[in-house]
């Protein structure tokens, strides 16, 4: 059990102080002293998922960085959306943070009938881990390459995707509509049924943010897009990604930590600090290693430009859509 | 063969058989108390695992499985409150057995169903996994639409004393699970401008309020009118032999129907996406046509019991099927074990085979280890349960209330979860009084989905009727429903009470 040195320091005082009798006056010693209550972290998707898991690895990690209870709340539901509008009502005081994906606050604003909350409000302060985001086809398909199965829907032959999440369903559209095509895209429960439609040849795309890869190994699945800005990891090192081939959109998902607008310098850069460690733990960094993600770290600032840049394009592809 | 052998004995070391037993354990408790049931305590027990070996997480998480399905028949039977919504079933006749003081021989005779239907799945996952798989594979939007319309029609026995009452409670289960973002075109319905209902309403708020807080809410207002029917509900254990026993003659009756029954759990088990509650509303379904006293069925018949939980309790085993073979959890409990293995590193799927046999074939032993605790613990827990029986309702209760709320906070993700509960539990109760069947509304919320996506999908990837002979297995499947609608429309329909 190692001694919080900012905790003794803040005990003693507040003895010295009420020993004096000024205790009115330890207000302002206090705030300097965050946190000196629990925190609650608001996990924005059910338990049990990588999401849950990740954030309870990580508040153990700052449990111990702090000194106080981080508590990992349920506050799931609409791909992380019903946590940013929590946190965007919340307290910027430090006592409450977040975790979700990136989609919470880029895709899913832009796309929500009603607005409830946006980029600007929430301070954004880590990504965790990324996942490998890919367009892949049934090892046995013709289709050797994206053009090749656009091309063939040209041609008059029917193409079919399928789906496990919004932003990938138009993420596809779109790039149908591009090419000027029809694609019949099916959107199904969970990235496992996308391979299951695959596997079976009951449609010809599918997506995935890495469930596809054990298939790949085996030699049952083949990759023909990256759908990140950035190349994938081996064994799709060579993949082409959307960008290099010409389109100006690009969508994968990261795991990140959140906390509401407004925060006070001090609070954050101790947040920052703690989630940097707490990432780069060893538990945190093994799980990412296990679940086959791309270790991603990523301060606030930088997380905060890519999610508007993101934000950004999926209003293009919306306004283009309306057209 | 190294591996079948090192595998076995890794699932016979003390350790792992001491996670198994403390699975088997937690799972029975948290299946017997209504409002918590497996797929709950999986997915809080899963960031727990971490911190284990792979097979010791894995027994774990298997026990709780298995023990949560025969665990949630104990309350069911005794007081009336399923305690998974895949035990709904099971209430229908094991409490009625309950109330003439067979209670002990009900939930007998729910153990040893759900340990044979068990261990029937089991026995096919070991056998002949990978030929099961492929039939899986083959199951695409249109197939899958042909096996829902047949079962869904195949289940209309559930649909209570009148037929009329029963559609209407399937219609509004139905119309109840089309809240939320629309499956395809991703645009909120039903939502009223609710954030929170977006994700549809919470299946765990649904189920525990309809299946348990509404009994809660009977139990109040009976013990407020201070009713002769104060008592209703309770039941005594009788102190005759016969009434706790489950003898010769029993076994005779139930044995056909356990098998009918596990032989349909795991072809439900086997098909991702259908679902352990389907598998126990099939099996009382073919157990009541099978039948020669269809009549007495919902009044106490012992088949009642066995069928549905040979049925749900099957799906445990051949649910590990598509998730081995193919990577493809085929419902929530699977798709929670595919979580457990995510975070160890092992991927689910075509390559576990070879790439970590002996974790494969331990598991394996584990999940016949895990049967025979299921039998040993159930059989003195049996004691336990008649205690808790006895426990006065005004302990009882408030009890069941307090975990109905702490089960729909954790299950469903939050407060909002909690509130459809308790919206819920009070629908259930005016459902009981007006005697609308809360098991068709069951159905209809949890087929309505299923039934919509893979019918949008058909119609998405097909271009016309035409290309519907393309799909013979479809076309079976309609005719077959055709048939089972003109067969049930001519045999005057039996009651069914609740």
């Amino acid at each position: 059990m190692k001694w919080n040195m900012p905790a003794v320091a803040r005990r003693v005082a507040i003895g010295l102080c009420a020993l004096a009798g000024i205790s009115v006056f330890a207000g302002p010693a206090l705030a300097a002293a965050y946190p000196d209550k629990p925190i609650t972290m608001l996990v924005g998707f059910r338990a049990g998922g990588g999401v849950d898991t990740v954030g309870r690895l990580i508040a153990r990690h700052m449990e111990q960085t702090f000194g106080q209870p981080v508590v990992a709340t349920a506050k799931a539901g609409a791909g992380g959306g019903v946590l940013a509008a929590a946190l965007a009502k919340a307290k910027p005081d430090g006592y409450t943070i977040g975790i979700a994906v990136t989609s919470t606050w880029s895709f899913n604003p832009v796309f929500a009938k009603k607005k409830r909350y946006g980029v600007d409000d929430a301070t954004l302060l880590a990504s965790i881990a990324r996942a490998q985001c890919a367009i892949f086809v049934a090892a046995k398909s013709p289709y050797k390459s994206l053009q090749d199965a656009f091309a063939a829907a040209k041609g008059g032959e029917a193409l079919s995707a399928s789906s496990p999440a919004p932003p990938a369903t138009f993420l596809l559209r779109h790039l149908a509509g591009r090419n000027g095509v029809k694609l019949r895209v099916v959107n199904v429960k969970g990235t496992p049924a996308v391979i299951q439609q695959i596997l079976g040849g009951h449609v010809d795309l599918g997506w995935s943010g890495g469930h596809h890869i054990p298939y790949l190994r085996k030699g049952e699945v083949r990759v023909i897009a990256a759908t990140d800005d950035r190349r994938l990891n081996a064994p799709s090192k060579d993949v082409p990604t959307l960008k290099e081939m010409g389109y100006k959109i690009s969508f994968c998902g990261a795991y990140i930590m959140a906390a509401p607008k407004g925060l006070p310098g001090d609070v954050k850069s101790r947040l920052d600090a703690a989630l940097k460690a707490a990432i780069g733990s060893e538990p945190v960094q093994t799980f990412i290693e296990r679940r086959k993600l791309a270790g991603n770290y990523q301060g606030s600032e930088a997380l905060t430009a890519e999610v508007r840049a993101e934000a950004a394009a999926w209003a293009k592809v919306k306004a283009g859509l309306k057209k | 063969m190294e591996a079948v052998l090192e595998g076995l004995a890794q699932a016979l070391t003390p350790a792992t058989l001491a996670f198994v037993l403390f699975g088997v354990v937690l799972g029975i408790a948290v299946g017997a108390i209504p409002g918590l049931s497996s797929p709950m305590a999986i997915a809080i027990a899963v960031p727990l695992t971490f911190y284990m070996s792979p097979l010791a997480a894995i027994a774990f998480l298997l026990g709780v499985n298995k023990g949560g399905e025969f665990g949630g028949s104990i309350s069911a039977i005794l007081l009336n409150t399923p305690g998974t919504p895949e035990a709904a079933a099971t209430a229908l006749d094991g409490h009625p057995l309950a109330r003439q003081g067979k209670a002990g021989k009900a939930l007998k005779t729910a153990l040893y169903s759900s340990v044979a239907g068990d261990t029937f799945s089991d026995v096919v996952l070991i056998l002949v996994a990978a030929p099961l798989a492929v039939i899986a594979l083959k199951m695409g939007p249109p197939e899958l639409l042909g096996v829902l319309i047949f079962a869904f029609t195949f289940v209309t026995a559930l649909l209570g004393r009148s037929m009329i009452k029963g559609l209407i409670a399937a219609v509004l289960g139905v119309l109840l699970s089309m809240v939320g973002i629309d499956p395809e075109a991703a645009i909120p319905r039903l939502t009223f401008d609710v954030l929170e209902l977006e994700d549809g309403l919470s299946f765990a708020g649904v189920a525990i309020g309809l299946l348990a807080f509404s009994e809660v809410v009977l139990q109040i207002e009976r013990s407020h009118l201070r009713e002769s029917g104060a008592g209703d509900g309770m039941v005594s254990f009788s102190h005759s032999r016969e009434d706790n026993a489950f003898t010769r003659g029993d076994f005779r009756q139930v044995r056909g129907t356990v098998a009918r029954s596990a032989v349909i759990g795991t072809v439900v088990g086997a098909i991702p996406g259908l679902g352990t509650s389907l598998a126990g509303f099939l099996g009382y379904g073919a157990a009541m046509k099978a039948s020669r006293h269809p009549e007495e069925f919902g009044k106490g018949r012992l088949e009642g019991v066995a069928a549905t939980e040979a049925a749900n309790s099957a799906v445990v085993g051949s649910n590990l099927i598509p998730l081995l073979t193919l990577g493809i959890p085929g419902n929530v409990a699977a798709a929670l074990l595919a979580g457990a293995f995510l975070i160890h590193g092992i991927t689910p799927g075509p390559m576990i085979f070879r790439d970590h046999a002996v974790l494969v074939y331990g598991m394996f032993g584990c999940l016949i280890v895990a049967n025979v605790m299921n039998l040993l613990v159930g059989s003195v827990g049996l004691r336990v349960f008649a205690l808790a029986v006895r426990a006065p309702r005004s302990v009882v209760m408030p009890s069941v209330a307090l975990l109905c709320i702490t089960g729909s906070f954790v299950a469903g993700g939050g407060l909002f979860a909690v509130a459809t509960m308790m919206v819920f539990g009070i629908l259930g109760y005016l459902m009981r009084k007006l005697d609308f069947s809360i098991i068709a509304f069951i159905l209809g919320f949890i087929l309505g989905p299923m039934v919509e996506r893979s019918l949008r999908h058909t119609v998405i990837l097909l271009d016309d009727a035409q290309a519907l002979l393309g799909h013979p297995f479809l076309i079976l499947m309609l005719a077959l429903s055709a048939v089972a609608v003109f067969w049930l429309g001519r045999r005057p329909r039996r009651g069914l009470g609740q």
